[in-house]
């Protein structure tokens, strides 16, 4: 299939109505597109290689410097020959066997949609909903006794022409556009104007004109609601019907009553097509095994793109959520920082490194691990104990070691510190399999079982502090606080500041290992 | 270069041998067709040059399924991806030199 104009010419035939934007759009299709070196090293082969063994052996080269396309070209030609008994082992044999234009044909092909893929991450999924879509076409006008089910089946496929183009060519903003869509709803047709400027629609329609599609596939790439708001043709509604029912049973929140919006969708249907609502809902069912050989070319399977598809949506919900959580903990420590009257010395003087804390986190470069772990411990012998440690678990995660300490015989602390984090090793162990926040006076009748703690006893430790570090639902270490022989009365003000300390210290984790990740994400959406 | 196609006259007879489908068209002889990759490719055996296979042409394959013929059918069931081929044919026009126009 050709362009009705050269990529040079105007576009004078497109429809009168497209915005600017849209024709912006539409006329850099194509244009911009950087071909992939192996491409273009593949078209110059018959530039550079006159007879037709040179260029196999330039082919073969080029082929097998990708193990991925090796593998296709043998497997292609593996098929070809199936029943015969032989075995194709080389690609100078694939290409002997299928010849030279349809292995070149195959690779080139499969390179460009490599790089469309690689480019276009959304794409994959909306050519797996686009052939659903096609097959449920073709279950639903097989039902309704529509006389043209392939037909059926070439509109659902290009339904939603517009939206794949835009998610391959303005890969970036369609991600944008998505990312911020309501995960509650899929969305109505139309919605992404305010964002691009024309609709899907409207550029998908001009460029199936001017590609020189068939026309009536040209006419069910428009929207029409239901047959008892405005009648149409079959095959309109036949394509209209089958883009829904894509649409709730795939892209709707999990949450979301989908049934009953399927169920009430098809109802407005069943009459005008002459089908039966479980004809409808079998042709859901159904599309999702008649999409397989089609989608084998892309080496996905329904089950496993569903699974996988939640699995993102899951993760997404997730960290929509924890990044709920982390905001209202934010909040809270900014409260915490505030001064209240009644505070102590000690408090007073915990809430103040709090509240620097909060403001330090807004400044990326201040906010470090070792500022937040220098001001933690210095904080925690402000508010009455005599030494602080932070103390790191080691890569398995099998224990946890003192790597940081503050006030006198620190540098014992940190040798003499090293606890497994399991109960079986100690009350200690116990509190940190746990994730436990200890405040404990050993000497007390509450704090009786710690006597018997190995680390405590060698540590010497009578009034002890141990708060977890948890990020991502992994114990990343603790701080350790303690007293010596004298006693220490934690009030409950000075152990939730001692808390929100640590709340900080989570939150500069959290921020190195983005900033390790290359995530650029929020500091917030983790912490939590 | 894309190889057009014939669709198969009324009455033209069928035959699916593996997975290709070879049928008489009228003045082009015999054709062949399959599906690799969800790509269709198409032969002419009879033809002095016909028997490598060629990427068939996105025009063809959406005359086959407008007019409702059982090549339409055959591609379908075995994995043609006409959405796919077109998106590749306008990244990159394939069998087309770069800077020309297909």
């Amino acid at each position: 299939m050709t362009a009705t104009s050269s990529a040079s010419d105007a576009v004078p035939t497109l429809t009168p109505r497209l915005s600017p934007e849209a024709e912006a759009f539409v006329r850099s299709i194509g244009s911009a597109t950087d071909l992939p070196a192996f491409v273009r090293n593949v078209r110059a082969i018959a530039n550079v290689a006159a007879d037709l063994d040179a260029r196999v052996a330039l082919l073969e080269q080029a082929i097998t410097t990708d193990v991925a396309l090796t593998s296709k070209v043998l497997r292609v030609a593996s098929s070809a020959l199936s029943g015969t008994g032989a075995a194709i082992t080389s690609v100078k044999q694939a290409i002997m066997l299928l010849g030279y234009d349809r292995v070149q044909h195959l690779a080139t092909a499969s390179s460009v949609f490599n790089q469309i893929e690689e480019t276009a991450p959304a794409i994959k999924d909306l050519l797996v909903l686009s052939v659903l879509t096609a097959n449920q076409s073709l279950g639903i006008a097989v039902g309704a006794g529509y006389g043209r089910p392939e037909m059926a089946y070439l509109c659902g496929l290009f339904r939603n022409l517009g939206e794949v183009l835009v998610a391959c060519y303005r890969a970036r903003q369609y991600l944008e556009w998505s990312d911020a869509r309501d995960p509650a709803s899929p969305g109505a047709d139309g919605a992404e104007e305010a964002f691009f400027h024309f609709t899907f629609e409207e550029v998908g329609i001009a460029l199936a004109r001017q590609w020189g599609m068939p026309s009536e596939l040209i006419g069910t790439l428009r929207r029409v609601p239901p047959p008892d708001q405005a009648p149409s043709d079959r095959l309109h509604h036949i394509t209209q019907l089958s883009a829904d029912l894509t649409r709730l049973s795939y892209c709707a929140a999990p949450e979301a009553p989908r049934a009953e919006a399927v169920g009430t969708l098809v109802d407005s249907y069943t009459e005008m097509l002459g089908v039966e609502r479980k004809t409808v809902l079998e042709s859901v069912l159904i599309a999702r095994s008649d999409a397989a050989p089609t989608l084998g070319a892309m080496s996905v399977t329904v089950a496993g793109w569903m699974a996988e598809r939640e699995e993102r949506a899951a993760a997404v919900r997730l960290e929509a959520q924890s990044g709920e959580l982390a905001q209202a903990a934010l909040d809270q420590l900014t409260m915490l920082g505030e001064a209240k009257g009644d505070d102590s010395a000690a408090e007073a003087g915990l809430r103040a490194a709090v509240s620097a804390l909060t403001a330090q986190r807004k400044d990326a470069t201040a906010f470090t691990i070792g500022a937040a772990t220098a001001a933690t411990l210095e904080a925690a012998r402000s508010a009455g104990y005599r030494r602080a440690l932070l103390a790191l678990s080691t890569e398995d995660f099998k224990l946890v070691r003192g790597r940081m300490g503050a006030g006198p015989g620190s540098e014992d602390l940190v040798r003499g510190f090293i606890v497994r984090p399991m109960a079986a090793c100690g009350p200690l162990g116990a509190a940190l399999e746990a994730r436990m926040d200890l405040f404990v006076d050993v000497a007390s009748n509450e704090g009786r079982s710690f006597r018997r703690d190995r680390v405590l006893k060698d540590l010497q430790a009578r009034c002890v502090a141990v708060l977890p570090l948890v990020l991502e639902n992994r114990l990343m270490g603790c701080l350790y606080f303690d007293n010596g022989s004298d006693p220490l009365d934690a009030s409950q003000t000075l152990r939730e500041l001692l808390c929100a300390m640590r709340g900080h210290l989570v939150a500069a984790f959290a921020r190195h290992r983005q900033a390790a990740d290359g995530t650029g994400q929020q500091d917030v959406r983790r912490t939590a | 270069m894309p190889t057009d196609f014939p669709l198969p006259p009324a009455g033209a007879e069928f035959e699916v041998r593996g997975n290709v489908l070879r049928y008489s068209a009228a003045r082009e002889g015999i054709c062949e067709l399959r599906v690799d990759e969800g790509i269709a490719f198409v032969r002419f055996p009879g033809r002095q040059d016909g028997s490598q296979w060629q990427d068939a042409s996105q025009h063809s394959v959406f005359a086959a399924f407008t007019a409702e013929s059982p090549i339409a059918t055959f591609l379908r069931t075995h994995g043609i991806d006409p959405l796919r081929q077109f998106l590749t044919g306008i990244s990159a026009p394939i069998g087309s030199p770069p800077g020309s126009s297909e």
